[in-house]
């Protein structure tokens, strides 16, 4: 599915922690990796060289074959030039905090918007992976492209995780309404992720599937990634309207800043 | 990637960082990275706000809306008086608003209790040097270093250790201190290199490098989980909106049918407002909620006195709906107290209750390898050292005093045995105590009935029998060996070639009122759960000793990691019981029960226990043994940490119930003699029978107290003889509506009409005759209206206490509270008729007693009447 994959990195422990994934990624699907670090002058180019040669090292070791490149430039116009040039399938970046956020007006959030390849924003929690599961929220069936079934099975090869679909039915006040029609609207949110179990599990992937009722998701898939000790989670990007925004905030940021284990946001390709 | 898997060069070069530490730079790039090291808070709503939502509630909306009607009309037509009614009833929204808050108020104090766990300052090298930093300022791959008395800044992996050992209870809830290595574990090992936030370090010392902080420790994964489980409105609350939405349903369509006749027959918009006012205070009863909380506010009093303390006053409602209890097993359901039981001496060759056990050598070494003591006839010490050393104190008398220690190689959790030796005069002899399994290879002769002789492959498989029989009982085995020492010795030596005493079995036994309190459960349809960190074996035994299950299905929580969640609800179907679990499968567990559509209590004591506390229905934390996370995590608080007393709680959860329901009926049936007054001064246009400040007090001044004393009401024997009731089952039903508006509402409703008339034309009023609001006969006739309401109340009150069973059977007198309070709304009664402040304010005139008696009446009739459907029900 992927032919080439760019990991962007920019030196720090980090992004090196990110591009884990992209390795991850690679690994599985058989991927060339290209490790991207852009000099932008904040960074001494001797540790972005270190950086770089240590993940192409790594990726050695999970016999990826990747091929290191500094280019000198603006951030987000370099990583856009070398994603064309090279006409990578992926690109990978992690997320950094800046100020009090982690997404909003970040490098990530602009090559997001603009990349014409898939896009995954990785937000590392940790070195220590503790659980033995993988969380994947999923809104609807319809959103469930191949892209994703390949991603989530390339993970959970690699990590040797089992899966968890998460499916969120959003319902105002569902306290007020009685249990057996709750149990009813769980047992049908489940039955709707049950192909795309099917899916993985012919891929060999041990899958679980659990629909909650919350009154809203934002708030539900941080609760069940902690009771479920999942070591990461895979979402697909959403788009919300300016005005949500500015209501709710932006749901990455809100997912990102909420969610404990690692978070990768994946955006498909435009 | 598991760091507790990798060489001490690995875990580093993964950290990105060194034995030196990392660079300042760099560890200020990680602090933007990472974020700081602390608990976030989240940010809570303010008390002020929580109060403000109740003003803006739908009985609050119904009442702004006849307030502010009120004033309008006040306004508009100059009418002091309608200025005083809005003021009322903002009143009346303050005080509904006031007592609804208090009762879902919870002083929420969880993240401040774990926020205490965090150490300030913590000692980290960074640059090769070792310095002092605030510990929010720790990043991953720091280097820290630990020692006997620190709290534990950060999760980090070690690197380098001195007999470190920690205490990490507030993870695991396993007391004993833990000894952690330096060396790398096997993926399916226990991490015992690794140290966690929040943990104290016993003893020792040690250099670990960081690799979570903050919220991303297993403690900030703690603190995460007790933010974000948001607790859902309880059932009562629940009911309560449900009744406000049905009362606002019936209000407003009254009001607006009403209106509209009001407004075809032409009887004018002021008066045609102050109907649709009066309509609107009619139908709310006002006093619902103050009673509802005050209620609760009691019946949690009398479980305070009973050891349960509820901290959210709707709770005690929601424990009576309990379906399943999941227990904790040490200290609920047993004493958490060793004691030795059984004793087993190769010269008796069977085992023997140690009540029936006389003096021996056995004893003797309980009592000489032991660091136990007894002071002020208290014994001082590990639980199993104490529990050797009062059972062998019961048989022999001191016999310390006659004995010198001389030697002591103590216990190590390696070596799992101990040994003292001892000196009466010229006799020296070791006295050894341990594991069976460590003991008994180490002897090579057994003290029989006939003496000390070598040790047999038989005696060693009837040891072997014995041991494994007390094991499969659950029960802790302790194995005793002796070894007379002639001359000098040797350390190294000296633990071997002993004689083999026999052997003790120790247990936490079940504190002697939980069989019963099970029995309850069992009959009152509720199951009970044991989640237990004890081993399968132990659980099992006091499960079916004290009748919680026969033969339960045992999952352990590795086994429960591998399941599936249709596989969790299959084995929660049948009697099963939980061991070696950590609470992380607590929450699990009732997560799982409550999709299943359980109402689900749960016992924790523990700081990891606070998510499963807040996730269940009810959350019961052990007020002894608990930590304070615990506690302001939970529902309710257990004095004496005893399971019989969650059982006592549930019981008048139940009569609570029942309670609300009994005067939820009583207060609707008053409604309708208020509605009805307004319906006929529209339709019949007559003068208005009833006024608004005449409802208010009835509603808020005379029914309170008779609603409270109802609620009050002891729980019916047969309370813990039925199931539980059926999760969504209402309140408010059908028959009760129907009892309330169509039969005891309108015989009240009669009752206030018949007098109201009989005081009119008795005053020589004719239909059609205009009369003043000021008139001393319609001032009159209101008030007989009123007292006609209020003296059928009080049969009301009375008959509201049973629902099948005749009143005069339970005893008209067997509720003081109710007699007291039918004595209160009497007294209120009277000064509302006959002293002059509240004449005024409710607009009412003295009564004489033949009017006064024509009440009577009614009131028999409507206790009579309601006690013949009764019959009529039970013959049914």
């Amino acid at each position: 599915m992927y032919r080439k994959i760019v990991s962007a990195v920019d030196g720090s422990f980090h992004s090196e922690l990110a591009a884990h994934h992209a390795i991850a990624i690679a690994s599985s699907c058989d991927s060339e990796l290209v490790v991207l670090a852009v000099d932008t002058g904040d960074v001494e180019r001797e540790k972005l060289s270190y950086s770089v040669e240590r993940i192409c090292q790594h990726s050695k070791d999970y016999g990826v074959q990747a091929e290191g490149i500094i280019r000198r430039g603006d951030a987000v116009k370099t990583i856009l030039k070398v994603v064309n040039s090279e006409r990578a399938d992926l690109l990978v970046s992690a997320t950094r905090r800046s100020e009090y956020r982690l997404f909003v007006r970040s490098i990530t959030q602009k090559i997001m918007l603009k990349a014409p390849c898939s896009v995954m924003a990785v937000k590392p929690a940790g070195i220590a992976r503790r659980g033995k599961s993988m969380l994947l929220p999923v809104a609807s069936r319809e959103l469930v492209t191949d892209e994703l079934i390949t991603l989530t099975s390339c993970l959970a090869k690699f990590y040797e995780h089992r899966v968890e679909i998460f499916h969120v039915v959003e319902l105002q006040r569902w306290y007020t309404l009685p249990w057996k029609e709750l149990y009813t609207m769980r047992h049908h949110g489940e039955e709707e992720m049950m192909p795309v179990a099917k899916v993985l599990r012919e891929q060999g992937i041990d899958v679980d599937v659990r629909a909650v009722i919350s009154e809203s998701s934002i708030n539900a898939i941080p609760k069940e990634a902690a009771i479920g000790r999942h070591s990461l989670a895979l979402m697909r990007a959403s788009r919300r309207g300016i005005l949500k925004q500015v209501v709710y905030g932006n749901p990455i940021e809100r997912m990102l800043s909420s969610i404990l284990c690692d978070v990768l946001i994946w955006r498909p390709k435009l | 990637m598991r760091i507790q898997t990798l060489s001490k060069e690995e875990v580093l070069r993964e950290l990105h960082t060194t034995e030196q530490g990392l660079t300042e730079k760099e560890a200020r790039k990680r602090l933007l990275d990472f974020g700081e090291n602390e608990i976030a808070e989240r940010k809570k709503v303010p008390w002020l706000f929580r109060f403000a939502s109740h003003l803006v509630d739908l009985f609050a909306i119904l009442l702004w809306i006849a307030g502010g009607l009120a004033f309008l009309v006040s306004r508009l037509a100059d009418d002091v008086g309608m200025a005083y009614i809005g003021l009322a009833l903002v009143t009346v929204i303050f005080i509904n608003a006031f007592f609804t808050f208090l009762q879902e108020y919870r002083a929420e104090k969880a993240s401040e209790a774990l926020k205490k766990l965090m150490p300030y300052q913590a000692s980290v090298i960074r640059e090769g040097k070792e310095i002092h930093i605030p510990a929010r300022q720790i990043v991953p791959g720091d280097i820290i270093t630990v020692r006997a008395g620190d709290r534990v800044s950060a999760d980090a992996r070690i690197i380098k250790v001195a007999d470190l050992a920690v205490d990490i209870s507030h993870l695991t809830g396993e007391s004993e201190p833990q000894v952690r290595k330096d060396v790398p574990k096997k993926e399916y090992e226990e991490p015992t290199n690794l140290i966690y936030s929040g943990s104290t370090v016993v003893r020792g010392n040690g250099i670990a490098a960081v690799f979570a902080t903050g919220m991303a420790t297993e403690f900030g994964k703690i603190a995460h989980l007790t933010q974000e489980i948001e607790e859902a409105p309880t059932p009562i609350q629940r009911e309560l909106t449900y009744v406000a939405r049905t009362i606002t349903f019936i209000a407003v369509g009254l009001s607006f049918i009403f209106f509209t006749a009001g407004e075809l027959i032409g009887i004018g918009t002021q008066a045609n407002i102050l109907f649709a006012i009066g309509i609107i205070v009619a139908n709310v009863p006002e006093g619902l909620l103050p009673t509802v909380t005050l209620s609760l506010s009691l019946a949690s009093q009398r479980m305070a006195s009973r050891n349960a303390l509820v901290k959210r006053l709707s709770s005690v409602e929601t424990l009576g709906g309990a379906t399943v209890i999941c227990t904790d097993k040490t200290g609920t359901i047993t004493e958490n107290k060793m004691t030795m039981d059984y004793i087993y001496t190769p010269y008796e060759s069977k085992s023997k209750k140690l009540s029936d056990a006389g003096p021996s050598e056995l004893l003797l070494a309980a009592i000489l390898c032991n660091n136990a003591k007894i002071e002020d006839n208290k014994v001082i010490g590990e639980p199993t050292e104490a529990a050797l050393l009062q059972g062998a104190s019961t048989i022999m008398a001191d016999v310390r005093s006659e004995w010198e220690r001389v030697d002591e190689i103590a216990f190590t959790s390696e070596r799992k045995m101990m040994s003292t030796v001892n000196r009466k005069e010229n006799m020296l002899v070791l006295y050894s105590k341990g594991a069976p399994v460590v003991i008994l290879p180490k002897c090579t002769r057994i003290a029989t009935e006939k003496g000390i002789q070598n040790i047999t492959d038989e005696d060693r498989e009837r040891i072997v029998e014995h041991v494994s029989d007390y094991a499969g009982r659950g029960m802790r085995v302790i194995a005793f060996a002796k070894k007379s020492i002639e001359g000098e010795y040797t350390r190294e030596t000296l633990e071997e070639n002993m004689v083999f005493l026999g052997i003790g079995a120790l247990r936490d036994p079940p504190r002697k009122e939980v069989p019963y309190a099970v029995e309850k459960c069992k009959r009152a349809g509720i199951k009970v759960i044991v989640i237990t960190g004890d081993d399968p074996l132990t659980a099992k035994t006091i499960a079916r000793e004290v009748g919680i299950a026969k033969e339960p299905v045992t999952i352990t929580g590795s086994q429960l990691d591998m399941m599936r969640k249709r596989e969790l609800e299959e084995v929660l179907h049948g009697e099963v019981l939980f061991a070696r679990t950590t609470p992380g499968h607590k929450l699990r567990i009732v997560r799982a029960l409550k999709e299943m559509g359980s109402i689900v209590a749960v016992t924790g004591d523990g700081v990891n226990d606070a998510p499963a506390l807040k996730e269940a229905d009810i959350g019961v934390a052990m007020g002894k043994t608990g930590t304070d996370v615990a506690r302001e995590s939970a529902d309710m608080i257990l004095m004496d940490d005893n399971f019989a007393t969650i059982v006592l709680a549930v019981e008048e959860g139940r009569a609570m119930f029942d309670n609300i329901r009994r005067f939820i009926a009583y207060i609707f049936t008053h409604l309708v003699p208020q509605i009805v007054s307004y319906i006929l001064f529209v339709l019949l246009r007559i003068p208005l029978p009833l006024t608004v400040i005449q409802i208010l007090a009835i509603d808020l001044g005379t029914e309170m107290a008779p609603s409270i004393a109802l609620g009050a009401e002891r729980p019916e024997p047969d309370v813990m003889n039925r199931p539980p009731r059926r999760r969504g089952e209402r309140i408010l039903t059908v028959p009760i509506l129907l009892r309330s508006y169509l039969f005891l509402g309108l015989i009240e409703a009669i009752a206030a009409m018949s007098a109201y008339y009989y005081v009119l034309t008795g005053g020589g009023w004719s239909y059609g005759m205009p009369l003043s609001d000021a008139d001393p006969l319609y001032l009159k006739a209101t008030t007989i209206t009123l007292a006609a309401i209020v003296i059928t109340q009080v049969a009301n009150s009375l008959t509201s206490r049973t629902t099948k069973e005749s009143v005069f059977k339970i005893g008209i007198f067997t509720n003081k509270y109710l007699i007291i309070g039918i004595a209160i709304e009497l007294i209120l009664l009277f000064l509302i008729v006959y002293t002059e402040p509240l004449q005024r304010i409710t607009g009412t005139a003295p009564l004489e007693l033949n009017e006064w008696l024509i009440l009577v009446p009614f009131a028999v009739l409507l206790l009579f009447a309601d006690e013949l459907r009764k019959w009529l029900v039970r013959k049914s």
